[in-house]
């Protein structure tokens, strides 16, 4: 008979009506009918095989041998209760730098991290000297790696696109046999046909940050005098999406708040407005805005909703919502799922001045500072604390969530500024990546009902 | 099977000679930039795409 004795490593949940384990181990989904599932939460809640027996009888009348003899075939076959797959603490090397080149930004959004894009100092640009030497420092650190990343960031980073376009003909021309993935996050103010041109051309991925229509991205997302965004970036950031129309190179990514928690209107407004890669991500601050233990059974509802609608409107046409990516054939190895994120060893931002820090997140906060573009990492013993924060099994917290292999451990920065400590998850956003995760399992589960000759049986 | 049906059977067994290559992209250079979403991401090797948001 069934082993009841990891009862971590099975995930049971209901999303829109439907019934779900999600095996931990294995990464294994299954979908139950109205008695297997209760047999199953019985089982696992009483530990109690003749409990559960007799909990299904009374419930639904019917005779558990058929019920059990699938689980026993699941358990048998590695696919329930499963035991862990081998891992280990990776030797993590840099490949993904974040370069900051604009701690300035003619934008200024009223949940902006970067504290209006200057990052709480004076404002600077990065120069293409600095840039280079970054890409140098990159280079030079991360022996081995075929593929490097870098990212452009801000405030505003197209307030320094001089510095942008000389720092990727650098790199490709200087380090030709590196294979170089390049983003850029921007508000889309300066976008010009020219830029987006020199962009796609040298496949730069966009993210374009949007909140949604214009009363809700009006909302927090203004200039310096508070007139709202919205009317002066939709055309340009349109038209990339319809340049990129058949491309993957841009998301339209929003923030949400406690004030503006409906993603799922927030989400189909933007999907209405034409784009096809769209994410939402919840601001993450102590402010009065930020996101409380009171909104998530809202946001469960939204998520829901949003979930339900997203299954239907594939039907006409397609479109992707980045929580919703959760690719079951092609996902992520082991490995990676149990490495973090990397932040201060694998991946670092560089500001303007060239200081090292461990992510974008933590530019500005002198006492996070790991070294510098042109000395190296001096800081070793905190880059050692973030090597080890990284290893998911390092947060104690993190051991035996359900959620473990999905959120790798959480965002070492949001721990940071919501909990002062990295090793400590911040549990709203645990919250939150839940909800995400089940959502996208759900998502999974219909579109492949839509084409049932990928499910197994 | 009548009671259950299997939708993913076993991903994380899918792994071949470059497991822990960490060529696949870093969290932050993807959408999210507040989160991580490893999740939500794809193996380069098993799904590589030429533009690297996905």
């Amino acid at each position: 008979m069934i082993d009841r004795s990891d009862k971590t490593s099975v995930h049971l949940f209901t999303f829109n009506g439907e019934r779900f384990a999600l095996d931990v181990n294995s990464g294994s989904l299954l979908n139950f009918d109205k008695p297997s599932f209760y047999f199953l939460s019985e089982f696992l809640n009483s530990g109690s095989i003749d409990l559960a027996r007799q909990g299904i009888k009374e419930k639904f009348n019917i005779d558990t041998e058929e019920i059990e003899k699938e689980f026993e075939t699941l358990v048998e076959q590695g696919i329930l209760f499963s035991k862990p797959i081998p891992y280990f603490e990776s030797n993590l090397t840099l490949k993904s730098i974040c370069l900051n080149v604009a701690h300035s930004c003619n934008f200024a959004c009223t949940y902006c991290f970067a504290k209006k894009g200057s990052y709480g100092d004076s404002e600077s640009l990065m120069t293409p000297e600095n840039a280079k030497a970054a890409i140098d420092f990159l280079v030079k650190n991360s022996e081995g790696k075929g593929a490097l990343e870098v990212d452009f960031f801000g405030g505003e980073p197209l307030l320094a696109f001089n510095t942008v376009k000389k720092t990727i003909k650098y790199a490709k021309i200087s380090y030709p046999d590196k294979k170089w993935r390049f983003t850029i996050t921007t508000n889309g103010s300066l976008l010009t046909p020219d830029k987006e041109q020199f962009l796609y051309e040298n496949d730069v991925s966009i993210v374009l940050s949007l909140d949604g229509n214009k009363e809700t991205n009006d909302r927090f997302r203004v200039l310096k005098n508070g007139q709202g965004t919205f009317d002066f970036v939709f055309p340009k950031i349109n038209e990339v999406a319809i340049h990129r129309k058949k491309s993957e190179g841009y998301y339209v990514r929003g923030t949400y708040t406690k004030e503006t928690l409906e993603i799922s209107k927030i989400a189909m407004d933007l999907r209405n407005m034409g784009f096809k890669f769209i994410s939402l991500e919840p601001v993450v601050t102590k402010d009065k805005i930020g996101i409380t233990k009171e909104d998530l059974p809202k946001l469960k509802m939204e998520y829901e909703k949003l979930a339900k609608e997203y299954v239907e409107s594939q039907k006409e046409e397609k479109w992707k919502f980045f929580h919703f990516n959760l690719d079951l054939e092609a996902g992520p190895c082991v490995q990676k799922r149990v490495n973090g994120c990397g932040a201060g060893v694998e991946y670092v931002a560089v500001s303007p001045n060239g200081d090292i820090f461990p992510c974008h997140q933590f530019d500005g906060i002198k006492e996070t500072k790991l070294g510098d573009i042109f000395t190296g990492i001096t800081n070793k013993k905190l880059q050692d604390k973030f090597r080890r924060a990284n290893y998911l099994f390092n947060k104690e917290e993190c051991k035996d969530c359900w959620a473990r292999f999905y959120c790798s451990g959480g965002c070492l920065a949001n721990n940071y500024n919501m909990n002062g400590d990295i090793l400590k998850p911040y549990q709203i956003g645990c919250e939150i990546q839940k909800m995400r995760i089940e959502a996208a399992l759900y998502v999974q589960y219909k579109s492949m009902e839509l084409s049932p000759f990928r499910t197994s049986a | 099977m009548k009671h259950i049906k299997v939708i993913a059977k076993k991903p994380f067994w899918n792994i071949d000679k470059r497991h822990d290559c960490r060529e696949c992209q870093t969290p932050c250079k993807s959408a999210c930039k507040t989160s991580v979403t490893i999740g939500n991401q794809v193996c380069e090797i098993k799904k590589p795409v030429k533009r690297w948001i996905w």
